[in-house]
């Protein structure tokens, strides 16, 4: 997969922006603030409908702009697909494949599917559990883009739970969002599972190439015993479950159980990677995690992008070569960075000078 | 949001079209360019509807559908079987199903979903409203028509439970493939339900 176009229109930084893509590696080089990171940016919206930095779209859209248009050529295994997005702050997005529109934007998910590193990586190590939540969704939504919808609906059964927990809300009126809270997380859980187990033996074998002593493993933390990769078997744990933590959840006014309160345990050695981890060896685990995702994908027949945001400032030289040593499997690899010494000969054969409003070969 | 760049009156209107439902700056802007360009008679036409409907619509006090009356025509009509009553969100629901029709039992607008985020729960809806005409043992059928989504699905959900055990039978619309649609174009979610909800041939 690989784009062949970008145009960005009142983008971030940029009121208009057309780049064309060779295969291979493309790198932007600019100063801090010029704006390299808002077309790598615009790369990951396309490929999630969310950002990596901001939650809500209007800080994407240019000053007195409307809207904010990103415009794509994709290739992938053959065929070219142009995918269209108009990005509103106050009202649903739109979406058009081919220059057909869609009924939700939500159907140009795996249009584009990528691998992104970025500095704020650190935190799937160190951070609290919803980056890590996060980075699992992101990557079920790149495998299968359905589950966009398991999750967003799961993410509003929460919210509309919380809400009436805290009301001190009678126990038949929660019984139809205890439900849909068992039915959705039954499924994310399950997905999450599986997830996790494929990915484990990637992840470790990464976190071994970068010359570590220690052995890495993941697993899935859930705030439920016995959760498995069998959607029925969860239904049935978590409605037994759920009667258990019924009164504790009166009590405290939140939901107790559920993908929402799960998280990705990350282990050294003997130690959890949190707490125990030095700085180098949060940066490899970091790094491991990412180059297994898209080990995985591969696996799997898929062909992402590579989205190097930054990244290369921050790592030393064994892992910046294991980073590099990646960037020659992948079709395509998008690169941003201040410093152009900081990044190996083998990454600038095609270079863009980043201004602000401008990129230029 | 855009600053007004006109004076007076015609800002005023912008601003009061740009209020409604689905109407975004742009279409407000164009729509009262057109009622200020078109003959003084529409738009005496349009003030008279909008004072007229404010001040002569109300709600049926059966089912609260949209009426002139204290009842509304379905409500009125002997013909319609009082037996079956089929639950829907909004006035507009009973539109579309009256379309079809298939349907030859009586109504009930709720006048929404629950929604705890909203801050819509039973008690803002016509619930109590819905029991009480259960109460009367001559209804037998309860359809929910409630929309296939998050909050209509717990609305079902809600209801089944109330209604159930007052022996009355209770029936939820199915969800599944669009009918002259293609297989191939339905979505994941929409094909699963219409899985699920297969019937014998």
């Amino acid at each position: 997969m690989r784009v062949l176009k970008l145009a960005l229109t009142n983008f971030r930084s940029y009121k208009n922006l057309e780049l064309e893509f060779p295969a291979g590696p493309t790198t932007f080089i600019g100063n801090n603030g010029s704006g390299k990171t808002n077309i790598a940016e615009s790369l990951i919206y396309l490929a999630y409908l969310s950002s990596h930095r901001v939650s809500n779209n209007q800080p994407l859209i240019s000053l007195g702009a409307d809207q904010a248009i990103i415009r794509a050529e994709i290739e992938s295994q053959g065929r070219t697909l142009q995918v269209d997005l108009e990005i509103n702050a106050n009202k649903a997005n739109r979406a058009r494949l081919n220059g057909n529109p869609v009924k939700s934007q939500r159907e140009i998910l795996g249009a584009l599917q990528i691998i992104y590193f970025s500095p704020e990586d650190l935190d799937l190590v160190r951070g609290e559990p919803t980056h890590r939540r996060d980075f699992l969704d992101k990557l079920l939504i790149t495998q299968s883009p359905r589950l966009a919808g398991v999750i967003s609906d799961y993410e509003r059964v929460v919210k509309q739970r919380n809400t009436l927990l805290k009301t001190r809300a009678p126990e038949n009126a929660l019984v139809p969002w205890t439900e849909q809270l068992i039915t959705y997380g039954a499924q994310l859980s399950a997905e999450r599972i599986k997830l996790v187990d494929d990915l484990n033996p990637y992840v470790a074998a990464n976190y071994a190439n970068l010359n570590e002593v220690k052995a890495a493993s993941i697993s899935y933390k859930s705030s439920t015993d016995n959760l498995s990769a069998d959607v029925t078997h969860n239904v049935e744990i978590l409605t037994a479950r759920q009667i258990e933590v019924a009164r504790q959840e009166q009590e405290r006014g939140v939901s107790l159980i559920g993908p929402h309160r799960d998280d990705l345990h990350l282990q050294l050695g003997d130690f959890p990677a949190k707490g125990y981890a030095s700085h180098g060896e949060s940066w490899s685990m970091a790094i491991s995690l990412r180059i297994g995702s898209y080990n995985l994908l591969k696996s799997e027949g898929a062909e992402p992008v590579l989205i190097l945001d930054d990244i290369f400032a921050e790592l030393d030289t064994a892992r910046r070569q294991q980073l590099t040593s990646v960037t020659q499997m992948a079709e395509q690899t998008f690169i941003t960075a201040a410093v152009e010494s900081d990044l190996p000969a083998e990454l600038l054969s095609t270079k863009f000078y980043v201004t602000p409003g401008e990129a230029k070969r | 949001m855009s600053t007004g760049m006109y004076e007076g009156a015609i800002q005023d209107l912008i601003d009061a079209l740009g209020r409604l439902p689905g109407i975004g700056p742009k279409s407000a802007q164009r729509i009262a360019f057109h009622i200020l360009q078109s003959d003084s008679e529409i738009a005496a036409n349009l003030v008279e509807a909008v004072r007229t409907v404010k001040e002569r619509v109300k709600f049926c006090t059966q089912c609260g559908n949209v009426s002139e009356e204290t009842e509304c025509r379905i409500c009125r009509d002997p013909r319609r079987d009082g037996t079956k009553i089929c639950v829907v969100e909004e006035s507009k629901d009973v539109i579309a199903i009256e379309r079809t029709r298939e349907f030859r039992g009586k109504y009930h607008v709720l006048g929404g979903a629950i929604s705890p985020i909203d801050g819509i729960g039973p008690d803002q809806l016509r619930i109590r409203e819905l029991m009480q005409r259960l109460s009367d043992s001559t209804i037998t059928e309860i359809i929910l028509a409630t929309d296939p989504n998050l909050e209509g699905e717990a609305t079902a959900t809600y209801l089944a439970r109330l209604i159930k055990p007052m022996g009355i039978n209770v029936s939820r619309l199915a969800s599944g493939l669009p009918v002259g649609g293609d297989l191939e174009y339905a979505d994941e979610v929409t094909l699963g339900r219409a899985f699920e909800g297969r019937t014998n041939l």
